[in-house]
């Protein structure tokens, strides 16, 4: 007991915020650079796993992160850039923009979410996780993951959306409070990642639900999530 | 005939057929064909000589050859050897006698061939579905060369189908798939009588994804991304053992430097699951210090990753043939790993200092050493239990060979024991990483592949965090995967723990399953 004491007095705070991350966004988003490219050359669209590279431009929601195009370039003309978070302003809901303008404003200071995995490999759960520890705390934004739907704004969402999990993911929707927030972490939840012509694999929330926020990334850091989540209630 | 080794005698029989013998660095390969006939007696006799079931699947070579053929994979602990075992079956009316009464570890294996080749275990016990879950239509065979990977399988009427369990004032505890707080998907069953937990069963391969069906056909460098991405937290144990399989189909010899690299990899792997696990299970008995503390040192551990390879779960490093990219800031990260360590001591001993944390975890949630070696549990878990199985040291791969480390191991097979088994094991992770770093020689990363046979077989195998992780792997034309088998440890285990809860109370099954710390997505591929 006496040395839990000692080394709660002697420890320091350690938690970061967006002003003070202690390491960046993780293995970046690769970028073609057009005036170096070689016109006719197929070689980095013929290496990409999941087609995410078509006509020299790159999707990043259905980018794996792998790199293959990068090193496949004979003139270097690809290099990384930071992975973006991307709103999308389609919105399929019936529900009036003007809800949802209210829900964000109403969020800002207090958002409360429910996590699903939905066929994750498990990495970008354990980068939910990390968002969670003393270091990234995402509890100093105000926001904090509940156990049940019905007390959710937002759904957090990772993984390809499996035959086995789509109706546990639809339930867990019906269950929200409307207008509801949807953020889709990781590769497989943005594209349907590199299983995604797999009879089970669903290919990405985008196909389920209305999305918010997609943060691409395999897995995407603890701080590029935290990013999402603040993007999706406009204070990014 | 009993002192003759068991593939002699197989091999001089008649309708026994010695495929090949090769040996992989320290490990003999030896391939025996059998007749369905031979079948029961040929596993019974390596039973006998003590060997344990390292995996087990199917291929469907209909087109091709107009069979579909059975292999098991045996290890025969002490003598380097690894036995697999090839029975083929008929095309019409696949069916062979279900080893599973013989060796209970195969159980879920033949299962999962049922469902997935539709091939009939006959004598098997319990041959309700397991990876395919109530709403899959009969006669449907994911694996099946005729059933193509993109098929959309309609959904019919079904449900969960549990073995029953019935009695006055019992109660059943459904939990899931949907768990409430940050974990995989999978749904528990509690019949339980007040508190007390009678029996519990577990549906799982929610998180199915096809991941086998999807590497087939794909060329075995683009499968090697596949299966990086099997599991998050296991990346560099499956892409290893991905990697050593086509090595060992290719018949090539990895570099030096790519060998030590990957030890460095498994190791720090094995140390973040570790150490977030010790955290974790603090989280299990809400011991605020322990879950705070693991937590950052875990984050400590996953940006060290970072700098070390650029990737923080170590993906996009391995590649069949050696390494891909070079480790940087070795020298730096080599003595911040001397700080972790001091820093684990100094937490670990407070946990173990905490009274109420050690009432809660003794005789909890408890493994008896014969279960566990009978159903085959592997991993931290199975050596809590005192059995003495890792094959860092049992069936030595990569370099493993040329590190001094131990193989630490309990006795009482509770949740303590599996506490302080990854305290254990982390301090020999802690000394097999400085050996690691400090003789890193220069050499080449990588040697080129040549042109992979088809239609041969190799496994490939490494000790994860959760223990053994097997990959299984057939060749097809044109340095293509024919068929693709993961068994992980989390496939070993999952059948396991259900068995360890009844006798405790329904609040103690958080801290049982954070104990064995079992992968979901790593068991449902």
């Amino acid at each position: 007991m006496l040395n839990l004491v000692k080394s709660l007095i002697n420890s320091r705070i350690i938690t970061e915020d967006s002003t003070s991350w202690g390491e960046g966004f993780g293995r970046g988003l690769p970028i073609i650079h057009q005036e170096s490219c070689l016109a006719d050359c197929p070689k980095c669209e013929n290496t990409c796993p999941t087609g995410a590279l078509k006509n020299k431009v790159i999707n990043p929601r259905g980018c794996i992160f792998c790199h293959s195009c990068l090193r496949s370039c004979p003139v270097n003309a690809i290099t990384e850039t930071e992975i973006p978070v991307i709103s999308s302003s389609v919105s399929t809901e019936q529900l009036g923009q003007e809800l949802r303008s209210k829900l964000k404003k109403d969020c800002r200071r207090s958002l409360h979410i429910r996590y699903v995995d939905a066929g994750s490999c498990n990495g970008c759960d354990f980068e939910i996780n990390s968002v969670t520890n003393p270091v990234y705390d995402i509890q100093q934004y105000g926001i904090d993951f509940v156990a049940s739907p019905r007390h959710a704004d937002m759904l957090l969402v990772t993984g390809s959306v499996t035959r086995n999990l789509e109706i546990a993911l639809q339930k867990t929707y019906e269950a929200c409070p409307k207008p509801t927030l949807v953020v889709a972490v990781g590769a497989c939840a943005c594209g349907g990642g590199i299983f995604k012509e797999a009879y089970a694999a669903g290919g990405g929330v985008g196909k389920h639900l209305p999305v918010d926020v997609y943060v691409p990334g395999c897995p995407p850091t603890p701080a590029l999530i935290i990013k999402g989540i603040l993007a999706a209630i406009d204070r990014g | 005939m009993c002192n003759q080794p068991f593939w002699k005698v197989f091999s001089e029989h008649p309708d026994c057929d010695l495929i090949k013998i090769t040996t992989n660095g320290a490990v003999r390969n030896i391939k025996l064909g059998v007749p369905v006939s031979k079948f029961s007696e040929a596993v019974d006799m390596l039973k006998k000589q003590g060997a344990f079931l390292v995996t087990m699947t199917a291929t469907d070579k209909r087109q091709q050859f107009g069979i579909f053929t059975v292999y098991t994979v045996f290890a025969l602990p002490g003598e380097n050897t690894i036995i697999e075992l090839k029975v083929v079956l008929d095309a019409e009316q696949p069916s062979y006698p279900s080893i599973t009464p013989l060796i209970p570890a195969a159980h879920w294996l033949e299962r999962e061939m049922k469902d997935m080749f539709g091939i009939i275990p006959v004598g098997h016990p319990d041959l309700r579905r397991l990876a395919v879950h109530g709403d899959w239509p009969e006669d449907i065979y994911p694996l099946r060369k005729d059933f193509a990977a993109n098929t959309v399988v309609p959904r019919v009427t079904g449900k969960l189908e549990f073995c029953s369990v019935e009695g006055e004032g019992l109660f059943q505890v459904p939990v899931g798939p949907i768990h409430a707080g940050i974990i995989e998907p999978g749904h528990f069953r509690f019949f339980t009588f007040g508190e007390d937990v009678i029996d519990l069963q577990a549906q799982l391969f929610y998180t199915h994804r096809g991941i086998e069906k999807a590497a087939e056909g794909k060329h075995y460098a683009d499968a090697a991304l596949v299966a990086e991405r099997i599991c998050g937290v296991c990346s560099a144990s499956h892409s290893v053992a991905y990697a050593q399989a086509i090595e060992t189909l290719a018949g090539v010899a990895v570099p030096k430097r790519a060998l030590y690299i990957r030890t460095i990899l498994l190791e720090m792997e094995r140390l973040y699951n570790h150490i977030g696990d010790i955290g974790n299970m603090c989280a299990g008995i809400g011991f605020s210090f322990g879950i705070s503390r693991g937590a950052m040192l875990k984050e400590r551990l996953m940006r060290m990753n970072m700098r070390l390879t650029g990737h923080r779960y170590l993906r996009g490093m391995v590649i069949p043939g050696g390494i891909q990219k070079d480790v940087a800031n070795t020298s730096e990260i080599s003595s911040e790993l001397k700080e972790v360590e001091q820093e684990l001591k100094k937490i670990t001993s407070i946990m173990l200092a905490s009274q109420s944390l050690v009432d809660r975890m003794r005789t909890t949630g408890i493994l008896p050493k014969e279960v566990a070696l009978a159903l085959g549990a592997v991993g931290p878990a199975a050596r809590a239990s005192g059995v003495k199985r890792d094959l860092r040291t049992e069936l030595p791969y990569g370099a493993y060979a040329d590190f001094a480390f131990k193989i630490p191991t309990q006795i009482e097979g509770d949740v303590l024991s599996r506490l302080n088994q990854r305290i254990e094991e982390s301090e020999q992770t802690f000394a097999i990483l400085q050996q690691a770093f400090l003789h890193l020689s220069e050499g080449a990363l990588a040697v080129e592949l040549p042109n992979l046979p088809p239609y041969r077989t190799a496994v490939g195998y490494t000790e994860s965090a959760r223990g053994a992780n097997v990959h299984w792997v057939m060749s097809g034309p044109d340095n293509r995967i024919f068929r693709y088998m993961v068994r992980s440890a989390s496939h070993c285990n999952w059948p396991v723990l259900p068995l360890c809860v009844p006798g405790n109370i329904v609040p103690d099954f958080p801290l049982i399953n954070k104990s064995f710390e079992l992968c979901y997505a790593c068991l449902d591929r």
